[in-house]
């Protein structure tokens, strides 16, 4: 990995993040020149109250609501009566500060850069020469709340997260009426200043995890974060096609695993809730199961554990066997492929290889293609091409069956990322048993088992409560008890308030 | 962690299979150049084996016969009638022997199967009666079927009507090393008229004909069905034998077996075991009976009864008077006894094996008629002393 690391090593020295980013004492002439060439800055000269004071109305066009600016910020401001009298710009402030300006979220500025971020926030500033009175008058821009499209549930809320980050914090206030839940926000990324908060109930979440998320998002320092990736990348000190990190764009999961003993963080831009301390046996849970009665769910939920173990092994399996170890198969079975495959022209490696990666193909088109499109896409693909291989003998049916079953039990995964992972190790897992058998399949599964216990989620293992808990937990892990039975949280995420229940 | 992948990695090298043209692993065949054997058949004409394979592969029944000085010469021989394609024995379920084979080569068919590579432990053995095992392979064919699917027919049909019980080599094989005899199923191809759909009205059908007795030295002999039923009698294998007595009044009765529980009483006199007590419980239910019986009387069920006791009881005598004369515990009664009491039967300074042809043994057989629906069950026993 080291010549990975010469190969992309930077040849320019870092550069550490200037601060403050303008020293210059605020002013509109100096808001001006930073905002030079943005052909979406405004600022209009105001005499306030028809007076001689003056003042300058900054703001960003698009970002702010210019009705409400117009009728709220603007009108007090040259209304002679209401502002008769502000002699002078203290005065001014001060009235602006105690609601001249119809407005409920106010700030007295005096910072360039602090004006600078709150710009481009949305909010609009009243600049004298050396402070300034920021109104919070973004005007929304966004999806309103709409269906989860990747976390469908039944019996479930139905709302989920979008790009609007107050709208996230909303939604999950409406589930979490305390105030014991806490968003502490920063800014992320030297241009993109995107707002980040760690979320966690005080009380509940270890404040370990708390601190170390905290002092990790501190130590990011990028251009912009603007993707999950970036983010996962920076957060985690070794970062694995495994999701370590769980995202989930339902409030009420992101509202249940706080609940757990969890922290997260919202991000703006993001429709995502991001959650820490993530393991396999978390993402193999939903939030329906908790809707539906405790057996369905259990059952379901060792389904899951099923399908994964079917989804990664059955290709490799299959070539192992058919290639290596045909005593293995039953006879039937075994007469019945060998009928199936006497035309076909491909070796059992060629032809499994060959329609696992058709069937990622297949996979990457109809996500990256519209909708309806991508519907096309996948019926020509997995009907018309899948049935035609095989009525003209150049793939034989097993395959197409082992491929389809290991596709679609993947896609029973909650957890895209985890699914994504697997379809990775499936190859590596098919070449494997390609080369060795049954040997090689093995030699896999003890490595992939040895990769996922060094994984771990700031202080939980990945493989929690599997490596490290007792019967109680791996038994909730597996199972989904009845909620009488689940008094505590689970142990692993070390929360401060045990119970959960009376 | 690389370190410890490249030791994991390490022993792969001794597996390597490389320079041959092969996968790494080597021994990799793509699979639609198999030919499954499912039947393998043995015989012997003078100094040659012949062996006879049975494939059902693409549907069709393929048969293939090479002679050689060994079996594994003769097995390896095959590989040259077919084109391209690979003899594959590792799903061989059944191996049958000719009288012959069986007589003279038993026991090196059956150290041939452990020691091959291919050949399964659990390979169904079969001894053909009068016949070669080419008779029972090639004769009966017809309906599509391949020899190992009749075979397999075969297997339910004698377990249910308890006319012997397939064994495997592997059994057979522990039974030669622990009391030098086994019981191994019989079968014989037979032509009958009985099968209706049979186009020229008269087929060849493979019927089991009991148990052959095997030994070491190779086959000993046959024992006919009722010897044979009453072997499974007494090792509890009665499958749904259906037993047909006659009521006293000169009618026929049948009733279908259920269940024998058979109870070994050892007695021992100064550290020797001088007498063996069988008590053998049947129970039966009424299959078939005239319609004028009355089953409220209880004496007509006491009737039924002592009918039915009376005949699996001869079944019974017969089997332990042969193996007393033979000198071999086929039913293996050596183990049941040691059962009873182990510390007594170890102490023992006479084995069983010199001790079983002039042991004296008395047996009892009781019967409980189930399901007779009216009046109240009897049971009834039949002793006799020898």
């Amino acid at each position: 990995m080291k010549w990975i690391q010469r190969l992309f090593a930077p040849s320019t020295p870092p550069h550490p993040e200037r601060k403050p980013r303008y020293p210059q004492p605020i002013s509109a002439e100096n808001l001006g020149a930073a905002f030079a060439d943005c052909g979406d800055f405004s600022l209009r000269e105001v005499r306030l109250g028809g007076g001689e004071l003056t003042a300058a109305l900054c703001s960003l066009e698009g970002l702010v609501d210019g009705a409400t600016v117009s009728e709220d910020v603007l009108r007090p401001l040259t209304d002679g009566a209401r502002f008769g009298e502000a002699r002078d710009v203290p005065g001014a402030v001060r009235l602006l500060r105690e609601g001249l300006a119809y407005y409920y979220s106010v700030r007295e500025l005096t910072a360039m850069d602090e004006a600078v971020s709150l710009l481009l926030e949305g909010w609009c500033a009243v600049v004298f020469d050396g402070v300034a009175v920021a109104f919070e008058t973004k005007q929304p821009k966004g999806r309103s709340v709409e269906k989860s499209e990747l976390e469908k549930g039944v019996k479930g809320a139905k709302d989920s997260f979008n790009e609007l980050y107050r709208v996230n914090t909303a939604l999950l206030r409406q589930r979490l009426r305390t105030p014991d839940l806490k968003l502490r926000e920063r800014a992320v990324g030297r241009r993109s200043h995107t707002r980040v908060a760690v979320v966690y109930i005080r009380g509940l979440t270890d404040p370990e995890v708390v601190s170390e998320l905290e002092k990790r998002l501190s130590a990011i320092d990028v251009d912009g974060l603007l993707t999950t990736g970036t983010l996962e990348e920076f957060l985690l000190p070794r970062r694995s096609p495994f999701p370590q990190l769980s995202f989930t764009e339902r409030p009420d999961r992101f509202a249940q695993e706080l609940l757990s003993g969890r922290a997260g963080l919202l991000v703006d831009g993001l429709p995502l809730g991001i959650l820490t301390q993530g393991t396999l046996a978390e993402q193999l849970k939903v939030t329906e199961d908790k809707a539906g009665h405790w057996l369905t769910a259990s059952l379901l939920t060792l389904l899951r554990y099923a399908a994964m173990l079917l989804s990664l092994l059955l290709p490799a399996l299959y070539v192992a066997v058919t290639v290596y170890h045909q005593e293995m198969i039953p006879t039937r079975l075994l007469l019945s492929i060998i009928q199936t495959k006497q035309d076909v022209p491909f070796s059992t490696a060629a032809e499994t290889l060959g329609m696992l990666l058709a069937f990622e193909l297949l996979q990457e088109a109809g996500l990256r293609l519209p909708e309806s499109v991508g519907q096309t896409v996948s019926i020509i693909g997995a009907l018309i091409v899948g049935q035609s291989a095989v009525e003209a003998k150049v793939l034989s049916p097993i395959v197409v069956i082992v491929v389809a079953v290991s596709g679609i039990t993947g896609y029973t995964m909650p957890d895209q990322d985890l699914a994504t992972a697997l379809r990775l190790c499936r190859l590596v897992l098919v070449l494997l048993g390609l080369a060795l058998g049954l040997f090689g399949l093995v030699l896999g599964l003890t490595l992939l088992l040895w990769y996922l216990c060094s994984l771990e989620s700031f202080g939980t293992p990945y493989l929690a409560p599997f490596c490290d808990g007792g019967l109680k937990e791996v038994l909730r892990a597996l199972l989904r008890l009845p909620l009488r039975l689940m008094k505590e949280r689970p142990a692993g995420l070390h929360p401060r308030d045990v119970r959960n229940q009376r | 962690m690389k370190r410890a992948v490249l030791f994991l990695l390490l022993p792969l090298l001794l597996l390597s299979g490389c320079g041959d043209g092969r996968l790494v692993f080597g021994e990799n065949r793509e699979i639609e150049q198999l030919v499954p054997v499912e039947t393998l058949g043995v015989d012997r004409s003078g100094e040659l084996i012949t062996v006879i394979a049975s494939s059902a592969s693409l549907g069709d029944r393929l048969l293939l016969k090479t002679p050689g000085v060994t079996l594994a010469r003769a097995m390896r021989e095959m590989q040259n009638y077919t084109e391209k394609k690979y003899i594959f024995f590792g799903h061989t379920r059944q191996l049958l022997l000719g009288e012959a084979a069986a007589r003279e080569e038993l026991t090196e068919c059956l150290a041939f199967v452990e020691r091959d590579a291919a050949l399964r432990l659990d390979t169904r053995l079969y001894v053909v009666q009068g016949g070669t095992a080419e008779d029972a392979m090639v004769l009966p064919a017809g309906g599509g079927q391949s020899v190992g699917d009749l075979l397999e027919s075969l297997e339910k049909d004698v377990t249910l009507l308890s006319e012997s019980h397939v064994t495997t080599c592997a059994e057979v094989s522990e039974a030669l090393a622990g009391r030098g005899c086994a019981l191994v199923s019989a079968l014989a191809a037979v032509r009958t008229e009985n099968v209706l759909s049979a186009e020229e009205g008269e087929a060849v059908i493979l019927l089991s004909t009991g148990y052959a007795l095997v030994t070491p030295e190779g086959l000993c002999r046959f024992l006919d069905l009722n010897l044979s039923r009453g072997v499974n009698l007494l090792t509890g294998e009665v499958g749904g034998d259906v037993i047909e007595a006659p009521d006293g009044e000169g009618h026929w009765f049948a009733a279908q077996l259920t269940g024998a529980e058979a109870k070994f009483r050892p007695g021992y006199e100064e550290g020797e075991l001088t007498v063996l007590d069988i008590e053998l419980k049947l129970s039966c239910t009424l299959s078939e009976l005239p319609h004028t019986t009355d089953l409220s009387d209880p004496s007509v069920i006491c009737t039924l009864e002592t009918a039915i006791a009376a005949l699996e009881q001869a079944r019974i005598t017969a089997v332990l008077d042969l193996s007393q004369a033979l000198g071999l515990d086929f039913c293996d009664l050596g183990t049941r006894v040691r059962r009873a009491s182990s510390l007594r039967f170890d102490a023992m300074e006479t084995p069983w094996e010199e001790l079983f042809p002039g042991l004296e043994i008395s047996s009892s057989v009781s019967v409980n008629l189930e399901r007779s629906y009216d009046g109240t069950v009897s049971t009834v026993d039949v002793r006799e002393v020898r």
